[in-house]
């Protein structure tokens, strides 16, 4: 080995080792505002995919629309140091251990219980906020996990809807294999019996990776059902609502989802979707919400989903309690974040520009906020059926 | 009773699948001794080619299906050249070919995945028409009898082609006595590559069905079905069309039943539970071919 | 050694089998429509050298001519299209198929334009010499008797109307009154029998010399006689079977 390959070789590790302990929560920019760097589990491919390009979209845009208030007020910018997990629970508590020691302040997760679940530890461990876009109860005892989906109150929504529209027999298909779902069931058959039915005629476990549901579906058409709610990620309820359709016999049979559908569904199902209602944790349709509605649109050139909404709320939320320990003269540390999420929540900021109304957490970390019932429409748009 | 019924008929339409998919893994081993495990991936190009000929081509079924078998058919035979045949002249050239084709089907299955832009696909709306009826209490849909017409036809002519033409004798002969068949006049190579050849279109006609049935292809779709394939295999006796195709539908009859009277959770512990049993009872499987007449 | 009446010849043969050597230098030559006895103790090298010619074992020297043209390397299906049938030791068949299917099989697959005429004049030219085998032809053919599978694999080689038969060891493991109907069979000499040059492997001398012309005697892969039957001495033979009988005085095993 020649004495320059030996130089470049070294010269390559001491940089590598400076670029993974250099950074760390608080840097300078050049023009002398503080930076604060927020790390993110970004579901970018995979299974949350669908969840997390979304969430990420909105992220980066209330971050953008913020900055300069946040500038104004408290001298500092927020940057995000976002990697994909591939939806892979090691990978994202692998990324979690390198935030932690760059000594980030607060990390990201957009979705998926299972990943909020195994992250958790880590981010009460190295004291940093942790702010999941998942909805599922996970172990929480210090509150360093904030978690934005409200799976319960929108599948009340929902259940009353179901209810109130002449539905009485309900059967439902559950992915047993994601723990978030399995109780978002036990809420909703809970929610239909305080609205006076017995509970659900019919209940199947799936799979999250089955692919094949005609023996689930024989089941199910044997209990006659007026109304079927499917509680599986998003793909895999297009593929079910889409069996349905092809096997036949359900015909005026109510095709109903959780908080978990969006519009792949329908890219999924097609035309089998349209007439079918689910509990959205947020909906384009909400009048509060027109003007994020726009901007993304300018921005992406799509339009934006519940879990676009939830990555919005979540940055303005962060850029809030950012915000509130600063104005308080402290300094931004998981901690102090953490203590001030219950003052950003309430601030006006973000009842100015976050598009999900009346949210608030609960001690558990758990958000709580109404959502609304929407149905599908021929071309796949999505209508707002609950006042 | 109109519940065992319903069943009774999921469950031959997904047994229809799985016996192709296991039949072309046999004539495989049938025809060199090979676990040819990269047979699960050919399975998923299978469905990718149709969704690349139906979605970015626009061609209608009739074509893409015949379509998508055909190139599985010469992908398979690539794999056959790539990564087995030039193994023959090795003492543990079995081992070897297992171990070069597991390596092959991960570069395949990957291949998909670049290919698929790591997404799921599905076949466009539309392709097929969706009808269902009512017969005798029972809902048959449209897609049921296609699976079961295609496979069933397919089953049909690969046994004729087996049993009637001098390529089958040809296959058969290779399978029997490779030396001895190149005595009679039979090119091993030429029959192991058509053999390669057939195989693949098997899977392909397997994953299209599929793709059809249940809207949805990825890249590791064929894994799933490679378990449940070699378990029909197992349970028919590796032998006859005639016995891989009641071992899949055994293994589709059993995972329909146990999902209407058990739960779903319980189909792959049944269907296993159900191959031990087997085994223990009846090694040779439910159908043994006499050992003078082994395979093919 | 090759001249231009020969139909097939061998000239300076090695095999060897990794560090055995099976054939050392074997040199002989067949002419048209001639029967050579190929004779040998066990382990001589008579199963090796036809295999040689069928090109299923590879040849470490010498070189193998049909016709004139060198027929080495050449795969054994080719090896049989351009003429040469063999019919293997023990005989094997294709016990997955019937005993038509067996001879459809080499029919069809030794001369790819064979007509169905071709093929039912090969059929009855087989059924005529083994009755036995059409009685038998819808039947599985591992489920034969020796003696019947051995005639199918004789009749077999005839369904590819060769030029040359490679015959190993016809009689092996048969009862003698088999053995002597399928050399009876074998002496008619009609047909395709009678056009082909045979190469005639046979432990036992006796009974493949009444049917030879020419006779070649290996001993421990030498050819120790090449010449016509007739001439061939029992001691000759003896001394290739059993060792000289200096070489037996000093107790040496003659063959392996
Ligand atoms: N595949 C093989 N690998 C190694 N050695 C072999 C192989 N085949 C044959 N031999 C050896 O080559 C020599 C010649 O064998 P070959 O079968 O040609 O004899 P043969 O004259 O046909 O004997 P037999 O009368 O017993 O059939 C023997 O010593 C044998 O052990
Ligand atoms: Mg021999």
């Amino acid at each position: 080995m020649t004495l320059w390959v030996r130089t470049a070789i070294a010269a390559s590790c001491l940089a590598l080792l400076a670029s993974a302990c250099g950074s760390d929560g608080g840097d300078t920019s050049s023009d002398g505002t503080k930076v604060i760097t927020v790390g993110m589990m970004a579901n970018l491919t995979g299974a949350g995919a669908p969840y997390g390009v979304p969430f990420k979209n909105g992220l980066d845009l209330a971050l953008k629309d913020s900055a300069g208030d946040l500038k104004d007020a408290a001298d500092v910018s927020i940057k995000i140091d976002s990697k994909d997990t591939t939806s892979v629970e090691a990978n994202a508590v692998t990324l979690c251990n390198q935030y932690a020691q760059k000594k980030y302040p607060a990390i990201i997760s957009d979705s998926l219980t299972p990943i909020a679940a195994a992250v958790t530890p880590c981010a009460t461990q190295n004291k940093m906020l942790f702010v999941s876009g998942s909805g599922g109860e996970v172990p929480n005892e210090e509150g360093y996990e904030f978690r934005l989906t409200d799976v319960s109150t929108v599948m009340v929504t929902l259940a009353k809807h179901i209810v109130s529209t002449g539905h009485q027999k309900v059967a439902v298909i559950v992915d047993r294999d994601n723990p978030a779902l399995v109780s978002t069931a036990d809420i909703t058959e809970q929610a239909l019996k305080d609205d006076g039915v017995d509970g659900f005629v019919a209940r199947e476990d799936v799979s999250g990776t089955d692919t094949d549901f005609s023996s689930v579906l024989t089941n199910i058409r044997d209990a006659d059902p007026d109304a079927i709610l499917i509680i599986t990620l998003a793909e895999q309820s297009g593929a079910i609502v889409r069996q349905i359709a092809q096997f036949g016999g359900f015909d005026g049979v109510l095709l109903s989802g959780s908080h978990a559908w969006g519009p792949q569904v329908f890219e999924v199902a097609g035309d089998a979707a349209v007439g079918s209602i689910y509990g959205a944790l947020w909906s384009p349709g909400e009048a509060s919400s027109a003007a994020f509605v726009e901007e993304y649109k300018k921005e992406y050139d799509s339009d934006p989903v519940a879990f676009s909404a939830l990555g919005y709320e979540t940055g303005w939320l962060l850029a809030a309690s950012i915000r509130a320990v600063l104005a308080d003269g402290g300094e931004v540390t998981g901690e102090a974040l953490r203590d001030a999420m219950a003052d950003a929540v309430d601030s006006d900021w973000l009842k100015d520009h976050g598009p999900v109304q009346g949210l608030h957490f609960e001690d558990g970390g758990a958000a709580r906020y109404p959502g609304t019932v929407v149905e599908f429409g021929a071309g796949g748009e999505v209508q707002i059926v609950t006042d | 009773m109109q519940l065992l019924g319903q069943q009774t008929i999921n469950g031959i339409a997904l047994g229809m699948v799985f016996a192709l998919f296991a039949m072309g893994f046999s004539l495989v081993i049938a025809n060199l001794s090979v676990f040819h495990v990269a047979h699960a991936a050919v399975f998923s190009w299978g469905a990718v080619f149709a969704w690349d000929l139906t979605d970015r081509f626009g061609l209608p079924l009739v074509v893409a299906l015949p379509g998508a078998a055909l190139l599985a058919g010469v992908l398979n035979v690539l794999c056959y050249f790539v990564l087995i045949r030039h193994l023959d002249s090795r003492r543990d050239k079995e081992l070897a070919a297992f171990i070069s084709s597991v390596g092959g089907g991960i570069i395949l299955t990957e291949l998909i995945s670049k290919h698929l832009n790591y997404v799921t696909v599905r076949l466009p709306d539309g392709l097929f028409p969706i009808r269902s009826w009512r017969v005798w209490g029972l809902q048959i849909s449209s897609i049921q009898l296609l699976i079961v017409g295609v496979a069933g036809v397919t089953v049909v002519l690969l046994g004729l082609l087996m049993t009637r033409t001098q390529i089958g004798r040809e296959v058969r002969a290779v399978a029997y006595d490779r030396e001895l068949a190149s005595m009679l006049g039979v090119g091993a190579t030429s029959v192991s590559a058509l053999v390669f050849f057939l195989s693949g279109v098997l899977a392909g006609v397997a994953a299209v069905l599929i793709a059809l049935a249940f809207s949805q292809i990825d890249s590791r779709q064929g894994n799933a079905y490679l378990v449940l394939a070699l378990t029909a295999m197992v349970l028919g006796g590796f032998g006859s069309v005639k016995g891989v195709v009641v071992g899949g539908l055994v293994v589709g009859l059993a995972s329909s039943y146990t999902t209407a009277y058990l739960s779903s959770g319980y189909r792959n512990v049944v269907i296993f539970g159900l191959l031990m049993l087997v085994l223990v009872v009846r090694p040779q499987g439910l159908f043994a071919v006499p050992s003078s007449e082994i395979r093919v | 050694m090759h001249t231009s009446d020969d139909l097939l010849s061998l000239t300076q043969v090695t095999i060897r089998y990794g560090r055995v050597e099976a054939v050392t230098d074997a040199s002989f030559s067949v002419r048209p429509g001639e029967v050579v006895a190929l004779l040998g103790a066990n382990g001589a090298g008579k199963t090796s050298l036809l295999k040689s010619i069928s090109g299923l074992v590879p040849v470490a020297a010498g070189d193998i001519r049909l016709r004139g043209s060198s027929i080495l390397k050449k795969r054994p299906e080719i090896v049989l299209r351009s003429g040469i049938a063999h019919s293997p030791e023990g005989r094997r068949v294709v016990a997955s198929l019937t005993v038509e299917e067996n001879l459809e099989l080499t029919g069809r697959a030794s001369r790819r334009r064979a007509t169905r005429a071709d093929l039912l004049s090969g059929f009855e030219e087989c059924y005529e010499l083994f009755p036995r085998l059409f009685e038998r032809r819808q039947q599985g053919s591992g489920l034969l008797s020796g003696g019947e599978q051995q005639m199918l694999a004789i009749a077999r080689a005839i369904m590819a109307r060769p030029e040359v038969m490679l015959l190993d060891e016809p009689s092996m493991g048969l009862a003698p009154i088999m053995t002597q109907s399928i050399y009876a069979v074998l002496s008619k000499r009609t047909g395709t029998l009678g056009e082909a040059a045979i190469i005639l492997a046979e432990q036992g001398a006796s009974l493949a010399l009444t049917l030879a012309d020419t006779a070649c005697l290996l001993k421990r892969g030498e050819v120790v006689y090449h010449g016509p039957a007739s001439e061939l001495t029992a001691e000759q033979t003896v001394a290739a079977y059993m060792g000289t009988a200096e070489e037996r005085q000093a107790g040496s095993p003659a063959s392996p």
